[in-house]
């Protein structure tokens, strides 16, 4: 590995390594088969983070298609309207359920809007009503989600995906707002930060789901002063030089994102030390394929490299100038985020 | 995203890897071929569990694959209870059949305790069984906990599972002591017994502990603080037993001035939360605040004639009003939640507490005396400070601030900005009734408590200005 002092951010190497995912994936890709739409998603939004969309300029159109493709429709009295992971349990080219185990995922829902808005699609495709309704049946009585009416877990991640995606379809139809808030408050552990659920540690990830979603569900006030006062302390105490996620943890440059966001939506973004969280990161940099990773020991994957970004994009006062700053809240450039706001600004009028 | 980890190979090795890996791939594409177009035609067969079974022990997140073996089991059970066979019957039982799935979801585990795939395929075949063995499953907790005990998907497993074996708050609280005396660093143990000791010892509060409990808790957490006082756990759980509580929502004051009436409210609520009578009657007023919906501080503008009674109180807090007769002159009235020496924003401690305080201040001070750059420890000896005699020790706890700026660097804003914090509830309890002077804070704005603001008629800032 070369010198860590010369390091800086090989911006047109991460580019190259997140535009070679939406081209080919490594096998030890496999278990995320069925996810791809997250990893267009962390390559197309990463592209964006890196101002280097243009790169991939000539695969606008099909990336868009492809993301419309794994769109499932259906009729107003069923409740599976949104997209699946991948065409892998795709069975044949219609655009309604193609088997009885073709469900829409909450998260592939909330990164295909994400992506294709970053594209400048202007979601007319969407029918936000049937998003609504379908994302009301997965929510629970504690009111957490589940991401899929198959069945599975619920926790903090699918309840945060649930609130981003009324922020892309500029509606809150399809969530019990008051039950969403108050199984966020109730996730609050001692160390003053937020589990997955009640009764589960404190940890960067649920954390960051938990403040955006606040955020984005205007429940943020709901937060007591002394919670905030907090909630800050443990997200700047997991800086080491890097983040870690919880305590006694290794340092992981994904939460980067999760803790610089929330810090960031709390006000609180400058009380931690940007320009060693870089130095951290720089040594995750692989200068030969490009990408993130999780630590420098491990191999670059997509997910590292995005959050890697945008979490840094997000420093205060700004470090990397060449990176375009996302919304916190919503994990898109505020580029992209204009974009959306003038989709819903037309659709008013 | 897991990680592969960089290894340095030589050609050959790469060459086998490639074929292993190619092998592995033709597999996983072969199987979910198969397992999909037999779904298709309606099969549900033990062929498909079996398929089902190789794809999932190396990638357990496939949802949809635990969702057709559930399908297929489910069928299987319902053949077995609608057989007529003995034999069938026995292959067919519906707790042999699930006891399977825990071997499968058990296999999937060793490799990937952290699926979240195989846990919840885990809890459903338990949920389906009629006999399931609960010890067994504390059991399996036992041991994924040793390899890992920070593995929150099996300390959540694990809550349900003592749930459903009606294992009492006090038993579980017994296995977390358990750990803790293993292992002082026992985090996720310390974050257990924060969720059962308010179950256990409920104060008056709720979701608070007896006073009593908090005193033995802290004499057990300062031992493990200072076994290990870098690791943090310990001092988080020493300082959330000394902690300022979040205090109930309540009226600072009220103004009223020039036709304006404001009231001020120590945490941001609804307007509709705020009730005005006049002349004994409810006023119906539109309020304006800086947000739409919560603020601490809403306006609205009144044409009261001179005597007019007022009555304002917040809903849910009907004993707590203010109550005034209207004259001409601006009019403050204080509510219960206004700062002074005697009301503050961290009041002094009960007798009872005082001294578990002191002793675990002396504690501080002697780890302080070993290890100066003690961060943790210079943090919780600020707290405890705080929460002994804010007055008496504000400059002790400005000064420690300062230090920490220095010995934790990364942090420096976060301290300067609780400096900041604490400076102003300091400035507001020592005012007196007109003015409010924060020029020592060397700020050009107040940060902090602004919705005490609009109460003062004199307010100084940096002495520059």
């Amino acid at each position: 590995m070369p010198d860590q002092e010369d390091e800086t951010l090989l911006i047109d190497k991460h580019a190259s390594f997140l535009k070679r995912i939406l081209l080919v994936l490594p096998g030890s890709s496999a278990p995320y088969d069925n996810q791809r739409v997250t990893l267009a998603y962390f390559s197309v939004s990463g592209l964006d983070v890196l101002n280097r969309l243009h790169l991939i300029d000539d695969m606008r159109e099909s990336i868009i298609e492809w993301i419309y493709s794994n769109l499932i429709n259906c009729d107003i009295d069923d409740n599976r309207y949104g997209f699946r992971g991948s065409s892998t349990f795709k069975l044949d080219s219609s655009d309604r359920p193609t088997n009885i185990h073709d469900y829409p995922h909450i998260t592939m829902t909330y990164t295909a809007l994400a992506t294709l808005v970053i594209l400048g699609d202007d979601l007319s495709r969407i029918n936000g009503e049937l998003i609504s309704k379908g994302m009301r049946d997965l929510q629970l009585e504690d009111g957490s989600f589940q991401a899929s009416a198959e069945g599975g877990e619920n926790d903090m991640r699918f309840l945060y995906c649930a609130a981003a995606i009324t922020s892309f379809i500029d509606s809150k139809a399809g969530i019990d707002v008051e039950k969403a808030i108050n199984y966020v408050i109730n996730s609050l552990s001692y160390e003053g930060a937020f589990g997955q659920g009640p009764w589960l540690e404190a940890h960067g990830g649920s954390t960051y789901c938990a403040v955006a979603a606040l955020s984005l569900l205007g429940g943020l006030d709901r937060l007591p002063e002394r919670k905030i006062e907090s909630l800050v302390r443990w997200c700047v105490s997991k800086q080491i030089s890097g983040f870690q996620g919880r305590p006694n943890k290794p340092e992981d440059t994904c939460y980067t994102f999760w803790l610089g966001a929330t810090l960031k939506m709390l006000g609180f973004a400058n009380c931690i030390d940007w320009p060693e969280i870089q130095k951290f990161i720089l040594t995750t940099q692989d200068p030969i394929t490009g990408g993130l990773a999780r630590s420098s020991d491990i191999c670059p994957d997509p997910l590292h490299t995005y959050l890697g970004l945008s979490g840094l994009s997000l420093a205060e006062p700004v470090l990397s100038p060449q990176l375009q700053i996302v919304d916190p809240a919503l994990n898109i450039s505020l580029r992209a985020k204009k974009h959306l706001e003038s989709i819903h600004n037309q659709n008013e009028s | 995203m897991h990680g592969r980890v960089k290894v340095k190979t030589t050609e050959q090795q790469e060459r086998e890897k490639k074929i292993e890996r190619d092998g592995k791939l033709k597999a996983y594409r072969k199987a979910m071929s198969a397992l999909l177009s037999r779904r298709a035609e309606g099969i549900k067969d033990d062929t498909q569990l079996m398929v089902s079974a190789q794809v999932l022990q190396s990638n357990p997140d496939i949802s949809t694959l635990w969702n057709i073996r559930k399908e297929v089991l489910l069928h299987l059970v319902d053949l077995g209870s609608n057989s007529t066979e003995e034999a069938d019957e026995k292959v067919f039982e519906k707790d042999a059949v699930l006891l399977k799935e825990l071997d499968l979801t058990q296999q999937c585990l060793m490799t990937n305790p952290k699926s979240y795939g195989a846990w919840h395929h885990r809890t459903w075949s338990l949920e389906q069984m009629d006999n399931p063995d609960w010890n067994r499953e504390l059991a399996l907790c036992q041991r994924y906990l040793k390899l890992d005990e920070r593995n929150f998907h099996c300390w959540d497993y694990r809550k349900w599972v003592a749930h459903r074996a009606a294992a009492s708050p006090q038993s579980e609280l017994d296995f977390t002591m358990e750990k803790i005396e293993e292992n002082f660093s026992n985090y996720s143990a310390w974050h257990y017994r924060s969720k059962l000791l308010p179950l256990i010892f409920p104060g008056s509060v709720q979701d608070s502990i007896q006073e009593e409990t908090i005193h033995s808790e802290l004499d057990l957490v300062q031992n493990a603080a200072f076994t290990d006082p870098e690791d943090s756990s310990a001092w988080f759980y020493h300082t959330w037993l000394l902690g300022r509580q979040a205090e109930k929502s309540g009226i600072i004051y009220s103004l009223l001035e020039n036709g304006t009436l404001t009231i001020s409210c120590t945490e941001p609520i609804e307007s509709a939360k705020l009730n005005v009578q006049v002349n004994e009657s409810t006023e119906n007023l539109s309020w304006e605040g800086e947000e739409e919906r919560f603020n601490k501080l809403w306006t609205t503008k009144v044409s009261w004639k001179e005597g007019t009674k007022v009555k304002i109180f917040l809903s849910g807090s009907e004993d707590q009003y203010l109550q005034f007769s209207v004259d001409l002159d601006r009019q403050l009235l204080l509510g219960e939640k206004w700062k002074s020496t005697n009301q503050r924003f961290t009041n002094l401690p009960s007798q009872k507490t005082k001294p578990v305080l002191e002793q675990a201040l002396d504690n501080c001070n002697q780890l302080l005396e070993l290890e100066p750059d003690s961060k943790w420890t210079l943090f919780t000896k600020v707290l405890i400070l705080l929460a002994l005699d804010s007055h008496a020790n504000h400059q002790e706890i400005i000064t420690s601030l300062r230090n920490l700026t220095e010995i934790d660097k990364p942090r420096k804003n976060f301290f300067a900005d609780l400096e900041c914090r604490l400076r102003t509830e300091h400035c507001i309890e020592t005012a007196d009734s007109s003015t409010l002077d924060l020029s020592e804070l060397n700020e050009t704005r107040i940060q902090y408590h602004k919705q005490y603001l609009p109460a003062f008629k004199l307010v100084k800032l940096s002495s520059d200005k």
